[in-house]
């Protein structure tokens, strides 16, 4: 059997550096790994993104926790996708 | 990937000479294998199933020459009574798919440690037949197996056969496997009795870089058998001597830790096996005396 | 809608309760079933996956250019190339579809290619330069606990951890045991490797023709990864050669779709057998320490366990199998007082996810281990104390749920007790095929002595803890050639089982026809859910029965129409009947008319638990004991098991073949994991990744299987039925190794057994 115990919700985040910033600057980018990974919720979802998931509450105050981090670093764009798992009508409620 | 399929002996060996680095194929159950797991892509494979002189075997004053594409199935059903100890190693190889495809050439091609062929060829003494366009040369087996999957076949050389006296007295082949059947020996004992000779030839397998021949306690049972007259009188071994025997053979293999077994097991079973094979022909051996 | 007692209905021939053969039987048999990896199709691509030698690694970079001008290639793609999330996963999406920076196991997926020939592609490979740091990998989940082992993800090693707190945590009992245990890392061997083939549309998607568990959850990953709307990744299941868990994460479906739509050309991969044991995830390696105490009489008092669960390098469904394995530690008995710590870490070695059992498998291990001890302690019979502690419908488990009926703990003890042992017979001079060994010859019999043992285990049939957990069917009614026709579309994936049968079985039953078409399954319907934790009979089964029904009660409302009849309506015999009479042939009835309905059904909910661990987390229990014989050569660890007997509960038979293969597949699958299936790693590398040395039984390792099934209805289930596929793997494994102690005397706190631990041989760790 497979898992059932499905992260209620998830939050991808994608931090863009400043565009002055040098161009190997990966500051904005550390700063939000370090903040999303002191939740306990977090995991890589690609070069510059990061995966939160797990209950509602705490995926919520995460991401807002990690924008300031990455804004606070220098990061002119944070891209957030929240998705909620639970609710996806593929497995949720149909 | 060239495929070379000769149709006699003389071709065979000539195209051999000429691509040296061709893999030779007949049942395919260890190239095939090889090839699957990408371990090794021959530039040629050169096929010897069409060569009379490797397909078949013969037999002339009580000595056997059989051919190097003898399967293990033929060895079970046409050569059961004249070697037993390799009849039943036969046995223990793989399903019974790899028994009708596989070679006991094969396993001197291999020369794997666990081959389940080798130990019986060594307990009585084989010779490789091995054939080039230079001529032929008879390696004894021990000779003939260098190392861990290594041999004494030069480039241009092919196994073609073995030598080997057929059974004068009771021989046995015991193997260990975590399962039933189709195992690959976590370790292996042949044995076989010379009553001519007043020999006891015993071989380890899959318990060392090579199949191991334990001398030393083949030296001391032969003693001990002679000592007490046993050979004449056929009587019992006494059990101190057997687990003496065991005790020799576990001292004389050289095993491995790997994914198969620990060393510690393998010295362990080695010694079990070799005094209960010994107990089993010498039973056999008195027995056939009634 | 009330359920009439299955009695009272007419008997349809091939309807449930009888054996029907399966349909794909002759050809499998024949080697003639189209298995996914025989996909064909012209002018296809063969796709290859570059993986990472490395357990634990940096990526610097990765080149390509020498790979993308090779003659035959036509795409080499790397994580820079996936169109969308570059993350899956069931749970929490955290494996790469393509590693970027860094690969955590040994066998992740880099990079693709897509050539005209499956050895260009392979060769391909060979020319894609990866720069690797390599990396001190994190070997095992203790190590993964330690304060300065290196954090595998950006949140740590921590995967997830449930504890389960009952009763007085201070408890203190007169007599108490103690053990460590551990299980190896088992695989699922199943016997097809992981194979699709894509077709891009011509819309912008693609059609994947795949081997899979569950269509629709690997649908919405593809789509995910791909960055399409799910409809336009439509899914065909393709025919599948066993699962067993090993197929519900994806493999080679994203891959692809992602050549194939690089390509627009059709792409097919096909993973070698070495391949395989990299491309799927495997059950959990644990190590477990328990603590039982009792009363002098054998009465339990209190459980304390500490479990420990390897995840490997990604989350897999872990979370669930951590779950899992916290409410199933105590085993199917009343435990006043338990507290459970159930921990699972991520790693360096391969990830580790779902396979038949689910967490329960070690757990019991462990748990009947525990029984065993307390029973010698107190120097009681095996059965006497399980029986002592059974539980019974009305009390509560651990975790707080209440224990439902059924729950025969005691009776299937009972039964298994009751069945004749094997005749003891001397063991020199036995046929060797009789004896430990076999004909490898290494006994006539000398150091042969026998064994005895019992286990008892359950399992959470559906899935649990809140999951909204449902399946979708649609049967239509019809007249075909002059017949009555029931066609049956679901999504449920047949893995070998026998789900195909049961669905025809069903409406044969409901619908009182004998022409029943069960069509390929593909995502052109909902979702069918997961053909795993022993569910799809129940779930799947529910609605195409429910969808039958409604079939029916149309039928019902034709007939009336036409003939003005209206009590006791009835389908039998391909006639519509009123009160035993016949009013129409149903092909009459139906005319031109098609009826179809489609059925979503939905299981009682489930909960999650609370911070306590304590919740009604589970749907349905099932139960069974084993009773296993072995023969062990003592003297060099060689063990032949003579015979297993077993109780189970299934509540309803379905199909009486069908629930005998799964048994006896079920105990073999047991009986590996007892005595030789363990995949080998050292370092975080896999030693032993072919079926040359992953060594799983074979015929003659497999005993005779002694079989007593009972039939408790389940009221809330259809037909009264429990899932059957999980709980003959759960108990026979701690049955083999109790009967192998009790042969030996030796303590066996590690599965699977090997020959050295038998004879007492310092093994290493």
């Amino acid at each position: 059997m497979p898992g059932y115990e499905r992260a209620e919700l998830s939050a991808e985040l994608k931090v863009t550096p400043s565009p002055e910033a040098d161009k190997s600057s990966r500051e904005p980018s550390e700063a939000a790994r370090r903040a999303a990974g002191e939740s306990g919720l977090a995991r890589e979802a690609g070069p510059e993104s990061i995966m939160l998931a797990g209950g509602r509450r705490e995926v919520l105050e995460t991401v807002t926790k990690t924008v300031e981090a990455a804004l606070d670093a220098g990061a002119r764009t944070v891209e957030v996708r929240v998705e909620a798992e639970g609710d996806a009508p593929r497995f949720g409620n149909g | 990937m060239e495929f070379l399929q000769p149709a006699d002996l003389r071709e065979v060996l000539e195209t051999k000479a000429a691509h040296p680095e061709a893999v030779p194929i007949f049942g395919g159950t260890d190239v095939m294998v090889d090839l699957n797991f990408d371990r090794e892509r021959p530039g040629a494979v050169l096929d010897l199933t069409r060569v009379p002189e490797i397909r078949e075997w013969s037999r002339k004053d009580r000595r056997l020459r059989v051919g190097a594409g003898v399967t293990y199935t033929r060895a079970i059903t046409e050569l059961g009574g004249l070697l037993p100890g390799l009849a039943m190693a036969s046995r223990t190889v793989g399903s019974p798919q790899i028994r009708n495809r596989g070679t006991i050439g094969g396993n001197l091609g291999s020369a794997s440690p666990a081959g389940d062929a080798l130990p019986p060829l060594y307990a009585s003494d084989a010779g490789i037949e091995v054939a080039s366009v230079r001529g032929v040369r008879m390696v004894p087996v021990e000779e003939f197996i260098t190392g861990p999957r290594t041999n004494a076949l030069r480039p241009d050389e092919l196994i073609t056969a073995f030598m080997i006296p057929e059974a004068r007295g009771p021989q046995q082949y015991a193997k260990i496997g975590p399962r039933n059947a189709m195992v690959i020996a976590v370790c292996s004992l042949g044995l076989a009795l010379h009553p001519e000779s007043r020999a006891v030839g015993a071989c380890i397998g899959s318990a060392g870089p090579t199949p191991i021949r334990p001398h030393e306690a083949e030296g001391f049972i032969e003693g001990v058998i002679e000592e007490h007259g046993l050979w004449e009188s056929r009587s019992e071994i006494p059990a101190s001597a057997l687990e003496r025997f065991g005790a020799l053979v576990a001292e004389a293999a050289k095993p491995i830790d790997d994914v198969r077994g620990t060393a510690s097991y393998r010295r362990h079973a080695v010694g079990v096996l070799a005094r209960r094979t010994l107990t089993w022909a010498w039973d056999e051996y008195r027995r056939d005396a009634g | 809608m009330t359920q009439a007692p299955i009695r009272e209905r007419a008997v349809t021939p091939d309807g449930i309760g009888e054996s029907v053969g399966r349909p794909d039987g002759v050809p499998k048999v024949k080697g003639e079933f189209e298995y996914s990896s025989d996909l064909h199709v012209d002018g296809m691509l063969w796709g290859a996956t570059l993986r990472s030698p490395h357990p634990h690694a940096s990526i610097h970079s990765i080149d390509t250019s020498e790979t993308g001008t090779m003659t035959g290639v036509f795409a080499v793609l790397t994580h820079e190339d996936v169109p969308g999330r570059k993350v899956y996963g069931m749970e929490i999406p955290d494996q790469p579809v393509l590693a970027w920076e860094k690969v955590r196991y040994q066998g992740e997926a880099v990079a693709l290619v897509a050539a005209d020939h499956p050895e260009t592609a392979r060769r391909a490979l060979e020319k894609i330069r990866v720069d690797y740091e390599v990396l001190d990998p994190v070997t095992d989940a203790e190590a993964a606990m330690a304060e300065d082992a290196p954090r595998l993800h950006l949140s740590g090693n921590v995967l997830r951890r449930v504890d389960v707190g009952h009763g007085d945590p201070g408890a203190t009992a007169e007599v108490v045991v103690e053990g460590e245990y551990e299980v190896g890392m088992q695989d699922q061997a199943f016997l097809g490797p992981e194979s699709g083939l894509a077709i891009p549309h011509g819309e912008g998607g693609v059609d994947l023709y795949i081997s899979t568990q569950w269509l629709h959850v690997d649908q919405d990953q593809v789509a995910e990864s791909l960055g399409l709307p799910p409809e336009m990744v439509r899914l065909t299941l393709s025919g599948v050669g066993g699962a067993f868990g090993g197929r519900e994460d994806l493999s080679m479906q994203i891959h692809a779709c992602m050549l194939a739509l690089h390509t627009s050309r059709p792409v097919k991969m096909v993973y070698g057998r070495e391949e395989s044991f990299y491309g799927h995830v495997h059950r959990h390696p644990a190590k477990m320490r328990y603590e039982h105490g009792a009363t002098r009489d054998g009465q339990l008092v209190y459980v304390r366990a500490n479990l420990l669960f390897d995840g490997g390098a990604y989350a897999s469904s872990s979370n669930a199998v951590c779950l899992n394995a916290a409410t199933f530690a105590c085993g199917p008995y009343d435990v006043p007082n338990a507290q459970i710590e159930s921990h699972m870490l991520y790693t360096n070695n391969p990830p580790c996810g779902a396979m038949r059992g689910f967490g329960a498998v070690q757990v019991c291990f462990a748990h009947e281990a525990q029984m065993d001890k307390l029973a010698e302690k107190l120097g009681m019979d095996s059965v006497e104390i399980r029986m002592k502690n059974a539980i019974e419908p009305g009390m509560k488990f651990p975790f707080g749920q209440e224990v439902p009926y059924p729950a025969p703990v005691r009776e299937i003890l009972e039964r298994v007790r009751a069945m004749p042992l094997p005749q003891e017979r001397e063991s020199m001079g036995r046929d060797l095929r009789e004896l430990p060994g076999g004909v490898s010859n290494t006994t006539h019999g000398e150091g042969v002595r026998r064994g005895v043992g019992y286990a008892v285990g359950f399992k959470n049939i559906g899935f649990s803890a809140g999951f909204d957990d449902y399946s979708t069917a649609r049967v239509s009614l019809s007249v075909e050639d002059g017949k009555p026709v029931a066609r049956v579309l679901t999504a449920a994936a047949e893995v070998g089982q026998g789900l195909v049968m049961v669905q025809a079985q069903i409406a044969r039953t409901e619908l009182g026809v004998e022409n029943v078409v069960v069509e390929t399954a593909d995502t052109r319907i909902g979702s069918a859910g997961s053909t795993s934790a022993s569910r799809q009979t129940y779930v799947t089964g529910a609605a195409v029965k429910e969808a039958c029904e409604k079939v029916r009660e149309r039928v019902f409302d034709l007939a009336r129409e036409e003939f003005g009849e209206s009590d006791g309506l009835a389908i039998e015999d391909g006639n519509v009947v009123s009160d035993g009479l016949v009013v129409a042939p149903l092909a009459e009835v139906l005319g031109d008319a098609e009826i179809s309905e489609t059925v979503e059904f939905h299981h009682r909910a489930t909960h999650p638990l609370d911070e306590n661990g304590q919740g009604d987390a589970h749907l349905q229990f099932a139960f069974a004991a084993h009773r296993a014989v072995v023969e062990v050569d003592t003297e060099l660890g060689l063990a032949r098991v003579v015979e297993v007997a077993t109780a189970q509960d299934v509540g309803k038979i379905i199909n009486p073949l069908a629930l005998e293969g799964q048994i006896e597949g079920g105990i073999a699958q047991g009986l590996g994991l007892a005595l030789m299936e363990e995949i080998q790693i050292d370092d975080g590398r896999i030693q032993n990744a072919s079926f040359t040395d992953y060594l799983i039984p074979t015929i003659l390792d497999m005993p005779p299987v002694k079989i007593e099934i009972l039939e408790l209805a389940d009221p809330e289930a259809p037909y009264g039925l429990k899932g059957v596929g999980e709980p003959p793997t759960i108990a026979s494994t701690p049955a083999i190794v109790a009967a192998l102690r009790d042969a030996t005397d030796r303590d066996l706190a590690r599965i699977p057994v090997r020959p050295e631990h038998i004879v007492g041989l310092e093994v290493k760790p």
